[in-house]
């Protein structure tokens, strides 16, 4: 019984490593692609609650191609987008937020949301610490 | 073939175990360290592009985080107005939430506009750049809120949350920086700020980390075992050097600590790079005096290093230790009179 069960666990380890490692290959292999058809060309504006923002960087998610939203927060991106693709918006101190390109969406207007952080500050120096009973010295 | 799938699967599993930047110690951050070397300067008006540049040519999480979190720590300076000023109008709004969150939604603003016009900050910004730009990479990564205890001050003086750093995830783990600690270091007298990149704060041991950060959140200390607040506010002060050369501090792990006279204080680390014995000094401030004399012992037993030193007469002193000239840890000694044997 003993020498059974050693036989089997030698024989479905590489079997097992086999299937493992095809699996990855599988996700190398069938990365996602996009296919470039249905061209949209996309603009808007961008704004919070209190108007238009200046300066949102936006940008399609996974490329490098972006634009920056202009003074009245209107922007035009630079390529024709294919519905599927996820334009994102970022902007230092608001929520990122992400927008899915269908057909309908050529114009796209978004209010942007303020993220809730407290600004806190603790600096640090070399200076060598001195307790309360040396300070007094 | 089947010993190259166990190689593989003992390189990914190896990310799973043991602990913080030892970690990564089989992970080279040559690549990513040039890469930010060669963005300095860039402008945060785009920062997509920045990340892009940052983090496109590299392989793993670990060195895309490290080029964003180089670049900001390098990039960034520490404002001592800015500081200043809002540690100011914080301590007087204190009792006032209504007027600490009005003063806090102005300054949020002010605080993000110098970042981006100036590239200068305080540490809400240092971790609001790395969690922002991280994101755009697409690695998990939080501002951590709490306490940060630096050397200057008194440790029983924290009455509300001072400081901000990250926590990150990498492959399924999380791990705590300070990019604020890390980047360099002000003089609080001229208010200057130098940049001077402090690696120990990269990835630090949780336990490490903890002697000089308490987060509002428990979790976020990583520990199993999460020291309370008294205990934060009674350990000993750390210097930021002590991040280069300690991987932990074992003890004492209180700031005061009482002796009686001809017993010694004993001292236990952890050390990350190996040091040579003859390197340890400690300075002892007595009243106006201050002596700086060589440890009694040193023992070093692989990567720990025990340290002691024999008070012979009763008095107050402040203890500074130095390894290699570097200001490492403060305790303070309280020496009394032998006690009589019957």
């Amino acid at each position: 019984m003993i020498m059974k069960t050693s036989i089997l666990h030698t024989n479905a380890l590489p079997k097992q490593l086999f299937s493992i490692g095809l699996f990855f290959l599988a996700i190398l292999v069938f990365n996602p692609v996009q296919a470039q058809n249905n061209a949209i060309s996309v603009n808007g504006v961008v704004k919070d609650a209190n108007g238009p923002l200046d300066g949102v960087s936006i940008y399609l998610k996974g490329s490098k191609s972006g634009t920056v939203s202009k003074a009245n927060g209107s922007f035009a991106f630079p390529e024709k987008l294919s519905a599927g693709d996820v334009l994102i918006f970022s902007y230092l101190g608001y929520k990122k937020e992400s927008v899915v390109i269908d057909k309908d969406s050529s114009f796209i207007e978004l209010t942007m949301s303020e993220e809730a952080i407290d600004v806190l500050s603790a600096l640090n120096t070399n200076v060598p610490y001195k307790s309360k009973r040396q300070s007094r010295n | 073939m089947a010993r190259f799938l166990v190689l593989f699967l003992f390189y990914f599993a190896s990310f799973c175990l043991s602990a913080q930047s030892e970690d990564f110690s089989s992970i080279d951050f040559t690549e990513a360290d040039k890469l930010a070397k060669q963005n300095r300067g860039a402008s945060l008006d785009d920062m997509p592009e920045l990340v892009y540049n940052l983090t496109n040519s590299l392989e793993t999480d670990a060195e895309r985080f490290r080029a964003i979190y180089l670049w900001v720590c390098n990039n960034v300076k520490n404002d001592y107005g800015l500081y200043a000023k809002n540690k100011r109008k914080r301590k007087r709004f204190k009792d006032d939430s209504l007027k600490l969150e009005a003063w806090n939604e102005k300054f949020k603003k002010k605080i993000f506009s110098t970042l981006l016009r100036r590239r200068r900050t305080i540490c809400t910004g240092y971790a609001y750049l790395v969690k922002t730009l991280s994101q755009l990479a697409n690695i998990d990564c939080k501002i951590i809120n709490g306490f940060g205890k630096p050397s200057s001050g008194n440790p029983e003086d924290l009455e509300e949350p001072n400081h901000s750093w990250n926590a990150v995830n990498l492959n399924g783990k999380w791990y705590l920086c300070d990019p604020t600690w890390a980047s360099g270091i002000q003089d609080s007298e001229s208010g200057r700020f130098k940049f001077s990149y402090n690696n120990g704060l990269f990835l630090v041991t949780p336990q490490l980390f903890a002697i000089s950060h308490f987060p509002i959140e428990p979790k976020w200390f990583l520990m199993d075992k999460t020291p309370s607040f008294n205990d934060f506010v009674n350990a000993p002060i750390l210097y930021n050097d002590a991040y280069k050369l300690l991987s932990n501090h074992i003890g004492p792990n209180r700031l005061y600590n009482e002796i009686e006279v001809n017993s010694s204080l004993e001292i236990s680390y952890t050390l990350k790079p190996k040091i040579n014995a003859e390197d340890v000094s400690l300075t002892i401030v007595d009243g106006s005096s201050s002596t700086t004399k060589l440890p009694d012992n040193v023992e070093q037993n692989g990567n720990s290093i025990d340290i002691s030193y024999k008070f012979k007469r009763k008095g107050f002193y402040d203890v500074h230790l130095q390894i290699n000239g570097f200001l490492v840890a403060t305790y303070v000694v309280r020496v009394k009179k032998e006690k009589s044997l019957n």
